[in-house]
């Protein structure tokens, strides 16, 4: 579950006429500077399937804050990051828990979302060279195909990431990773473009491990996202955390 | 001179539920240098008497007296260290250590007496030729005749030097050559030395040879009579 | 008493299959005795010093509060200070100094929470053994940057390979999550299989540059000769009182707790064994007491008082115990010595022995003094047993003897 918390941490920053415009084009469309949404979380195995519902507040890359909704048993769980430090609170036990260092790097181990993009503010900006390949056709709808390399140095797994920008409103429709082998690892599709206060935007993201395990997949569906929401960093305290709702 | 003085013996086996009394108010002297056999048929109490002079059993009533100790008075170990010092005892059968031979056999008991090495050994050996082992004196036991065993008994019986000696059927084990040679050495004992020897039998042979025989039956004595 | 020694020597042979069997027990337990602990050592032995030269070392000296939450913040203060009057303990007989974080390795594929170690090789060679462990690719001969050792366990389940990228990320000294990405120099194997997929080593100089500090978190040392342990521990205690300086109880204190733990099931095992023993001797003499209970009571009869009987069947039980007891000990020192040179090959339960840090291959090993104690022991036990018996032989009646059948 935790792995998911960091997807969300940092799923505000997932998403440019060169490539790098482009790029940057799609990032300042898709993130606000404060934002909340909310979120509907579906993971399948071949074996079995989980759900998970939460709320989450954010204001620019600092400041975040994740209040669980369902499952039932992990009702009221909040988690707040600020700036470097990720608390954790337990209504059951009704008690703050700092997360250590060590434990912010292992528990989204295994996700399908890979950790490596998520828990760096990785900036698909910085940290790539951008290569535009032209257009393609993703559900009918016309984008620019960009190849993104990373630099040397970089702290990117990737040996290449393959990602759809869409023509007319500049959010992300697909990418795809590989490694340096040029093997494809991992598919995230973004689909069900919905309005979101007065923004379109894919609500639906699915990636799915298709190396390892083509069976399974994360699905995160946006049941709602409101922009430039009226808070400031007294939001992100600790008492809040036991009081939000 | 009187070496053995038994008075109203008394001895009663208390089984389970039924008492049996064995020795039925006996009385008995022996005088030093007898040479004498208690006679009866088996079950009649002749090993129980022998048992109680010999101090090897406990009385139910009456005294036994040696050398005017009364053994009625002396404690288990007393009573070990007596007969160590005053009885040679020559049993039916298992009279010897079968791990050791004739000689060390003979010498256990001057052994146990604290006897030294020297004496323990010319003792042995001159015990052996008395008894006619003189070529037999490093055999096991299991190596000699049963009469030749019973001859090693008497010699070990000899050499404590006790003042008499309990022999408890030593002649049912053998056969007539044997016994008779057995016989001739203890007669000879008797004469040239003046041992003391008290037998129990039921053998004609040996009953033949004693000079005093004291018949009994059921645990009581029904003759005492000079051969 | 020589000659009653000399009859109960004699006895025994009376019935040599039984005495054998007594003998044979006798020796066995010791044997058992002796071997189960020369496993048992071997085992802790090998698992301290392969734990003391694969990664604690004797000593290691950290900031006092660095080691509760591996906070980067807490390093050595003045490395250069402590460097300096290691170098000038002669009895040290080497030491490096390491940069230390809890972090994450990631591939396309998986990542793993790891311990991240930032090393200076050639010191380091000489203080562990880690750069023997390498089984693929080498010890960062090739002094390439961001070039990162990982174990096999862990290359397994990230599902990489020499030269494959890999991102290692951590916290730096401000708190920053901060990564890398690295290069697949050489993957090694201990046969720790945990210690394999929790701990990866990297340069130094590569950590403290991404990191953007130039401190040092650890000192490992190791000594000439561990004997000196103390001495040098108090001595570094005084003179670098502003650091925490452990030992390698202190560091891996399950290696001291397993002693314990062992201890403790040896000497389960030797009341088990010693047991067994008892019950054997005191069955076996009681069965040879009352075979000879005529001949018991003809001794008795003619003078043997008992407090000689009762020694007569000690002795016996004593000369069976110091036959067997010998025996027993050869055996033991045959089996010990054959074993310890060439090792028991225990590799059918070698996955089970490894994740929990035990080499398959075991060398027994045994202090001479246990050879001592336990034939002590064992002598002590059947002298025990031996009571019984004896003191059965004194019930005996004299009258037994005479006895016609
Ligand atoms: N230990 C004993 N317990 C009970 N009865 C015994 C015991 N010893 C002997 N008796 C009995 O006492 C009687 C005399 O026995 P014993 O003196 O051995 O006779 P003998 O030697 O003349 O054959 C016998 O009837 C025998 O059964
Ligand atoms: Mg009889």
């Amino acid at each position: 579950m935790k792995k998911i918390i960091i997807l969300i941490f940092l799923s505000f920053d997932l998403n440019a006429q060169n490539a790098y415009e482009i790029i940057e084009k799609s990032q300042n469309y898709t993130i606000g500077n404060s934002q909340k949404v909310d979120i509907s979380i579906t993971i399948n195995r071949p074996k079995w399937e989980r759900k998970m519902s939460l709320k989450a507040w954010s204001l620019g890359t600092n400041y975040s804050l994740i209040l669980i909704t369902a499952p039932s048993r992990d009702r009221g769980t909040v988690f707040l990051k600020k700036e470097n430090e990720i608390w954790n609170w337990q209504p059951k036990i009704e008690r703050i828990i700092k997360l250590p260092p060590s434990m912010m790097m292992q528990s989204w181990m295994g996700s399908d979302f890979t950790n490596d993009d998520l828990i760096r503010e990785s900036s698909i900006l910085d940290d790539y060279s951008h290569f535009l390949l032209g257009d393609t056709l993703i559900d009918n709808s016309s984008c620019f195909k960009i190849k993104l390399i990373p630099k040397d140095d970089a702290p990117v797994v990737w040996g290449k990431i393959i990602t759809f920008i869409d023509k007319s409103f500049y959010f992300q429709r697909r990418s795809e990773f590989y490694d340096e082998e040029g093997e494809l690892i991992n598919i995230m599709k973004l689909s069900e473009i919905k309005l979101f206060n007065n923004k379109k935007l894919p609500s639906k993201i699915t990636v799915i491990p298709i190396y390892e395990n083509p069976d399974s997949k994360t699905t995160l569906i946006y049941n709602n996202i409101d922009f430039n929401i009226n808070i400031n960093s007294n939001f992100f305290s600790k008492q809040n955390m036991k009081r939000i709702k | 001179m009187k070496i053995i003085s038994a008075k109203n013996l008394v001895k009663i086996y208390n089984s389970s539920n039924l008492s049996f009394k064995a020795i039925d108010e006996i009385n008995l002297d022996i005088e030093k240098g007898e040479f004498s056999a208690i006679v009866g048929p088996s079950g009649s109490g002749k090993t129980t008497l022998l048992n109680m002079i010999g101090g090897l059993d406990k009385l139910t009533s009456g005294e036994v007296i040696i050398n005017n100790v009364k053994l009625n008075n002396l404690n288990e170990n007393e009573l070990i260290d007596f007969r160590l010092n005053n009885i040679g005892f020559i049993f039916q059968a298992y009279n010897l250590i079968p791990v050791l031979t004739a000689i060390e056999n003979v010498e256990f008991i001057m052994l146990l007496q604290g006897i030294n090495h020297l004496t323990r050994k010319e003792r042995s050996i001159e015990l052996l030729k008395y008894v006619g082992l003189e070529n037999k004196i490093n055999s096991r036991p299991n190596q000699l005749s049963g009469g030749q065993q019973q001859r090693v008994a008497v010699a070990r019986a000899l050499a404590s030097k006790p003042s008499f000696i309990l022999a408890d059927e030593p002649t049912a084990n053998l056969d007539s050559k044997s016994t008779n040679k057995l016989l001739d050495l203890m007669a000879k004992m008797n004469k040239e030395q003046n041992i003391t020897f008290l037998f129990s039998t039921h053998d004609q042979r040996v009953i033949n040879r004693a000079k005093r025989i004291i018949t009994i039956e059921d645990g009581k004595i029904i003759s005492d009579e000079k051969n | 008493m020589f000659t009653i020694i000399k009859i109960a020597f004699l006895n025994i042979w009376r019935t040599p299959l039984r005495s054998s069997v007594v003998i044979f027990s006798i020796a066995l337990g010791i044997w058992a005795g002796l071997f189960v602990i020369a496993f048992c050592y071997g085992i802790n032995y090998q698992r301290t010093s392969d734990t003391i030269n694969s990664s604690i070392s004797h000593l290691q000296i950290h900031n006092p509060k660095f080691k509760k939450d591996y906070n980067n913040k807490f390093n050595l203060k003045e490395h250069d200070k402590i460097v300096k009057f290691v170098n000038e303990i002669k009895q040290i007989k080497s030491f490096c100094k390491r940069t230390l974080s809890l972090g994450m390795i990631s591939s396309t594929i998986n990542s793993n929470g790891v311990k991240i170690i930032g090393i200076e090789p050639r010191k380091e060679s000489l203080v562990t053994s880690i750069s023997k462990k390498v089984i693929e690719g080498d010890f960062f001969e090739k002094k390439k940057k961001n070039s990162v050792l990982i174990g096999d366990a862990l290359a397994k389940r990230l599902n990489v390979k020499l030269k494959s990228k890999v991102v290692v990320t951590f916290q730096n000294s401000n708190n920053e999550i901060i990564s890398g990405a690295f290069r697949i120099c050489g993957i090694f194997k201990t046969q720790y299989t945990k210690y394999d997929e929790q701990n990866i080593f990297l340069l130094s100089e590569d950590f403290q540059r991404i990191s953007n500090d130039n401190s040092f978190h650890e000192i490992a040392i190791l000594l000439t000769d561990i004997n000196e342990l103390n001495l040098i521990e108090n001595k570094l205690k005084i003179n670098l009182n502003e650091y925490l300086i452990e030992n390698w109880k202190n560091l891996a204190p399950e290696l001291a707790y397993a002693d314990q733990v062992m201890e403790t099931w040896l000497f389960l095992i030797m009341v088990i064994i010693m047991l067994a023993l008892i019950f054997g001797i005191i069955n076996t003499m009681l069965m040879a007491v009352f075979e000879r209970r005529r001949e018991l009571g003809m001794l008795m009869a003619i003078g043997m008082n008992k407090f000689k009987i009762f020694t007569l069947i000690l002795y016996e039980t004593f000369i069976l115990s110091l036959i067997g007891g010998p025996f027993g000990m050869i055996l033991a020192y045959v089996t010990i010595y054959l074993t310890s040179k060439n090792g028991i090959n225990l590799s059918i339960f070698k996955n089970g022995l490894e994740s929990v840090g035990l080499s398959s291959t075991i060398y027994p090993k045994i202090d001479d003094n246990y050879y001592i104690y336990i034939t002590l022991l064992v002598l002590v036990f059947t002298l025990f047993s031996s009571i019984f018996p004896s003191k059965k032989a004194l019930k005996l009646k004299p009258t037994e003897a005479i006895k016609t059948i």
